[in-house]
């Protein structure tokens, strides 16, 4: 249970850096002044401490 | 003239200086293989964080990032992308090869190969697969070196010269230091690269649009086309985007100088901290995005390869010499110091995986110490021979480079994932895979699938393949079982 949570974890920012990117290949609506497709990925891209930490925490190791 | 010797003078003296400041650190300490190649398995969390941060944010981050933002516009999001999703997977895969390799006593990335599928030939092919990559990564590193020296010399003489000597002087540093002492140097490297971006990032905008966001405002107005993905079927569109992204954050580990900073860690837990922590520094590459935009506003126009030069002509054109030499330090240290690293890795790689178990040449703890140092020298040497007769545009080189290093991962995965992988079928997807990536290379591929993925794929089915027909009865080679 606590492998499939850590698996299924660290695969949602990965998904959402690669394959998701072809769904939200857009330029509107802009957040902070980015088109949205690169917001999409900075947000994921410092997100991603925050799933590596939480599955730390589910395996117990901090 | 003043401006170019003020400049050069700067970065000259960063580099001297941050070479004493490593040696200092680290001078009195190499005395066995162990600490010269992976400083003894000694280093805690920061320090790892800092050595790794110093070999993954190359020359090309500084330059090429922002040259394909210039460029390029969206395909560059992949840059900023694929690095998160490696260090994902680097939190679950460099703690087992860790255990492995302080279990077993490991050296080196091909040890590792040796270990676990009982065959020295195949180590000696993954250590000359990994010889062959990295030299042209060295060379990207000398190439980036050249371009910064040129600008910080106000483009007033051939920096060629130049950019050997302080290349030579990095192989000379290594030699002596060993891993630590690159280390040490990374910690210069990283605080000057992070005040770089700022700087370029966040004050040039600031500088010449007021804001940020109104720099952004602007871009969108003028290159709206530019920043998001072609459709599927062009040769850099959204299926090109995705291949890379995928290919590159699995090869992201799979160079000899990471297999080195796996080992050198203290224990499996630093390991996985930094992948927590490592992200972050993705940031950098934010502010050299913008940094490339707001060059593509102010200066448009820039060709070709001059494109990866784009923010610094900027610095160049309006900002005074020493900060002008400042940046192009930092941008030095960004291409010297990541070459270290790759040269200390693949000289002891061959050192030990194809002179000392190939030959049987140098098996001794002080031969072998001294057969690495000097094949540091040996390494160094060829890929400023390779500099000298085949250059070719930065990004290009690395693609390449990255091709043929990740071929040798579905080897590391199954190594704890299929008791049933043999030698044969990790040396024959090997080399399935890189021959693959060598007939792509030359054709285009369909909808742009980046060729290494392709090659990757091919490598997994041969593999598969051969290791099922190349079955002994005896299960002498159990996988590494899996902890939690």
């Amino acid at each position: 249970m606590q492998r499939w949570g850590a698996a299924v974890l660290a695969l949602v920012p990965v998904l959402a850096l690669s394959v998701a990117v072809p769904f939200v290949n857009r330029l509107n609506p802009t957040v902070l002044g980015l088109p949205f497709v690169f917001f999409w990925i900075v947000a994921w891209v410092f997100a991603t401490p925050l799933f590596l930490w939480t599955i730390g925490r589910l395996e117990r190791r901090w | 003239m003043t401006g170019a010797v003020v400049a050069l003078g700067i970065v000259a003296c960063v580099i001297a200086g941050t070479i004493i400041f490593a040696l200092w650190h680290s001078a009195r300490r190499t005395t066995s293989p162990q600490e010269y190649i992976i400083g003894n398995r000694s280093f805690g969390s920061l320090f790892l964080w800092l050595l790794l941060a110093g070999e993954v944010y190359t020359s090309f981050s500084f330059l090429g990032a922002a040259g394909w933002a210039y460029g390029r516009g969206a395909p560059a999001y992949y840059i900023l992308a694929y690095g998160a999703c490696a260090y994902t997977l680097g939190y679950f895969l460099l703690p087992q090869i860790w255990r492995v390799a302080k279990e077993r006593g490991l050296l080196t990335s091909a040890d590792f190969f040796v270990d676990r599928y009982g065959s020295r030939t195949l180590g000696m092919l993954v250590a000359l697969v990994q010889l062959g990559s990295m030299i042209p990564y060295v060379t990207l590193q000398i190439s980036g070196l050249q371009i910064l020296l040129h600008i910080a010399g106000y483009g007033m003489f051939d920096a060629t010269a130049a950019a050997g000597v302080a290349f030579c002087v990095v192989a000379l540093f290594v030699f002596t230091a060993g891993l630590r002492g690159t280390a040490w140097a990374s910690v210069v490297k990283d605080a000057l690269v992070l005040g770089a971006a700022a700087f370029a990032g966040i004050v040039i905008p600031m500088h010449f649009f007021g804001s940020l966001p109104h720099m952004l405002e602007r871009l969108r107005a003028e290159h709206q086309a530019m920043l998001t993905l072609a459709p599927a079927s062009s040769p850099s569109g959204t299926v090109w985007y995705v291949t890379t992204v995928l290919l590159t954050s699995v090869g992201f580990y799979m160079g000899p100088q990471s297999f080195a900073a796996t080992y050198s860690a203290k224990s499996a837990e630093a390991l996985r901290r930094n992948a927590v922590f490592l992200p972050l520094y993705q940031g950098v590459l934010l502010l050299v995005f913008f940094a490339g935009f707001a060059a593509l506003l102010v200066m448009p126009g820039l060709k070709g390869a001059q494109s990866d030069q784009s923010f610094m002509l900027v610095v160049q054109r309006y900002y005074p010499s020493w900060v002008l030499g400042v940046i192009a330090a930092s941008g030095a240290l960004a291409a010297l110091i990541p070459a270290s690293a790759i040269l200390l890795g693949t000289a002891s790689l061959v050192a030990k995986n194809v002179i000392g178990d190939g030959f049987g040449i140098a098996q001794s703890d002080a031969a072998r110490l001294l057969s690495t140092r000097v094949l540091v020298l040996v390494i160094a040497l060829l890929a400023l021979v390779f500099w000298l007769y085949e250059r070719s545009s930065l990004v290009g080189l690395l693609l390449i480079a990255y091709n043929g290093m990740t071929q040798i991962l579905p080897g590391v995965v199954c190594a704890f994932v299929w008791r049933r992988a043999t030698a044969w079928g990790v040396g024959a997807g090997i080399l399935a895979g890189i021959l693959v990536a060598a007939w792509l290379s030359a054709s285009a591929t369909p909808w742009g699938i980046n060729p290494g993925f392709a090659a990757l794929v091919v490598n997994v089915i041969v593999l598969l393949g051969v290791s099922i027909a190349t079955q002994s009865s005896r299960d002498s080679t159990p996988a590494y079982p899996p902890v939690g």
